[in-house]
């Protein structure tokens, strides 16, 4: 983006316009002669081709001068030096439930889903979820952010890290089903925590994005893990997805077709675990609901170290200063030489 | 111009004129223009140059040789100097101005008339008549004379030789030589007027001419404004053509003031700024005298 640093210098173009057209107004000095018939023979304008060109050159050169004043200069609003952030492991449920789709209350599933299942207008919880994490990794580019997966077991994907591009695209890789189909929401908890214990960040934040209820015994209840968090000062937000009106693709008999999803998560558990670790319930019952729970989370981490922030600027006013000088001295030169006038 | 020095100049003038006028015009000046009566003065012995109506026979029988009688002119001419002060006559390529060349002009005319106790007046014109002094003689009417020359500002800046000529008539009634000192660019068309004027008096044209409006020299572009419309023109001289035609046509308009005067029968005496200023002066009285 192009812009001036000082703008109002801009305004002196309006007495510059009015300086050159009462310059190019004002008779020229001349010599007095007793007619200026003889001349008239010759040629007849009063302005001439010496006059016109360097009195073109000098305007272009002041205009340039006056540009040159505003300081144009084209910023990209990139921050150098990047401010310490806060770490965040985001926990997403990788059950086989993921892949199935919600529903708008009351509606029923049929040929124009499967066709907008084709066309991409609909995905399932999974995509979804990638789709707002995306998003939300986006507006928090200084934060350390890592991902685990979870079903029957969490499998850490990525640690905390700046590296948010190599994060996306571990992330892009996740399906549901691809380390079971039940749902175990202690293990991403304890493991998160074991990864965010060993961070120096002052805050450490974990996302649960589930929309099972807890199905496997583990050595520890989710209950105890969030007890942990809070002992370790992790904050965990959990989000429960999905809406009762949900179906998931099923081959059967004669194709595809659509199964009631029953499956619901435990809201209560959900509740507990924010609970006790200082976090926040969230519950998403579609794509939108999901975006209004990311933004919601993206702004109550606010970072609130006021960072500087440093914007790169490419300067052009030494560029067009230099031209006009280079266009004054052309100028005067052709005044003086070519061009040369009496009186 | 403080007044001291503008009497210092006036006292300059006037002892240059003077020298000039006794050495040079005095003699020449005072037998052109012959006054209205002629009396005797004395008799001579005949010269090869002299005219042999002169001759007194009387004188001739008795001595043996030729002897003619010499008159001496009834004095009492009226002399008028009719001077453009225009703004035309402010350019000069030399260290005077045509202005400043027409005023020396004047007051060695008015000086010359003095020494011969003529009366001499004066009208300062642009394209109106600015100043009129009518005809006196006396050293102090050509001082004055000379003041109102060098220190008259003109009101307006414009050339009408018409309108000068046809006061010099209302005014002027007995027969005069009448000088009209000007650069005479004003167009065309004052020919009937020079007629008109030179039938009752005897008028003659001193036409004041800076040799840089004959022949521009080759120069870079100019800028020149016209003094009197205040035109400005843009001028390249460093192309020959346009230097020819310059010269050409600068020659052809003076040329065409020259006609004009030789059909209404009215002598020109051309002075160039730059150039000595006597000189044609003379030499016109002395090509008068001879012409008759």
């Amino acid at each position: 983006m192009t812009a001036f640093a000082y703008p109002w210098a801009l305004l002196l173009y309006i007495p510059f316009v009015l300086l050159v057209i009462y310059a190019w107004r004002k008779p020229l000095p001349s010599i007095r002669v007793s007619t200026v018939k003889p001349f008239l023979a010759v040629s007849s304008g009063s302005r001439p081709s010496s006059f016109r060109l360097p009195f073109m050159i000098f305007t272009i050169a002041l205009a340039l001068l006056i540009g040159a004043l505003a300081r144009p200069r084209e910023g990209s609003e990139r921050v150098v030096i990047k401010a310490k952030g806060i770490d965040i492991m985001l926990a997403i449920d990788l059950s086989g439930s993921m892949e199935s789709f919600d529903l708008p209350p009351g509606a029923e599933p049929g040929q124009q889903l499967f066709d907008q299942i084709k066309a991409e207008k609909v995905k399932g919880r999974l995509e979804t979820a990638k789709q707002e994490i995306s998003k939300f990794i986006a507006n928090r580019p200084n934060d350390r952010i890592g991902l685990v997966g979870f079903a029957e077991l969490a499998y850490n994907i990525c640690p905390p890290t700046l590296d948010h591009a190599w994060l996306l695209a571990n992330m892009t890789r996740l399906a549901p089903g691809v380390i079971g189909d039940r749902t175990n929401i202690a293990s991403p908890i304890a493991s998160a925590v074991s990864r965010l214990e060993k961070s120096d960040s002052k805050r450490r934040v974990m996302v649960l994005f589930t929309d099972g209820a807890n199905n496997i015994d583990d050595r520890i209840t989710p209950r105890q893990a969030a007890k942990l968090a809070k002992g370790s000062d992790v904050v965990i937000y959990t989000v429960g997805i999905g809406s009762s009106n949900a179906y998931v693709l099923r081959e059967g008999f004669g194709g595809m077709r659509f199964v009631p999803l029953r499956d619901e998560f435990d809201e209560k558990l959900l509740k507990d675990i924010a609970e006790y670790s200082d976090g926040k319930y969230y519950k998403a019952y579609d794509a939108e609901g999901l975006e209004n729970v990311m933004n919601e989370i993206n702004r109550m981490e606010k970072t609130v170290i006021e960072q500087p922030k440093y914007i790169e600027y490419k300067e052009f006013a030494p560029m067009l200063t230099g031209m006009a000088l280079a266009l004054l001295l052309f100028g005067f030169l052709l005044e003086n030489t070519v061009m040369l006038r009496v009186p | 111009m403080l007044p001291s020095e503008l009497i210092k100049q006036v006292r300059k003038i006037e002892i240059r004129t003077r020298r000039v006028v006794d050495e040079i015009i005095g003699g020449a000046y005072h037998s052109v223009f012959k006054g209205r009566g002629i009396e005797f003065d004395e008799v001579r012995e005949y010269t090869p140059e002299d005219d042999i109506r002169d001759i007194d026979w009387n004188v001739t029988a008795r001595m043996g040789t030729p002897y003619i009688k010499k008159y001496v002119e009834e004095r009492e001419l009226t002399v008028m100097l009719l001077v453009d002060v225009s703004a035309s006559g402010a350019f000069g390529s030399g260290d005077k101005s045509k202005r400043e060349r027409a005023v020396e002009t004047a007051a060695l005319l008015a000086f010359s008339a003095i020494r011969n106790n003529d009366k001499v007046g004066l009208m300062l014109f642009t394209d109106q008549t600015e100043l009129y002094l009518p005809p006196r003689s006396g050293r102090t009417r050509g001082l004055r004379l000379i003041r109102e020359l060098m220190a008259y500002e003109p009101k307006r800046r414009g050339t009408d030789l018409n309108a000068v000529l046809k006061n010099t008539m209302q005014v002027l009634h007995k027969r005069s030589v009448v000088f009209l000192i000007s650069d005479m660019i004003d167009g065309d068309g004052f020919e009937k007027s020079l007629k008109i004027v030179n039938r009752r008096h005897d008028l003659v044209a001193v036409r004041i001419l800076d040799p840089l409006e004959l022949r521009w020299p080759r120069s870079v572009s100019v800028m020149v404004e016209d003094a009197e419309t205040g035109r400005n023109v843009a001028f390249d001289g460093s192309k020959n053509a346009g230097l020819e035609k310059f010269r050409n046509f600068a020659a052809g308009m003076h040329d065409g003031i020259k006609k004009s005067c030789d059909r209404a029968k009215v002598d020109v005496i051309d002075i160039r700024c730059g150039e000595d200023y006597v000189k044609p002066l003379v030499t016109f009285f002395s090509n008068r005298k001879y012409r008759k």
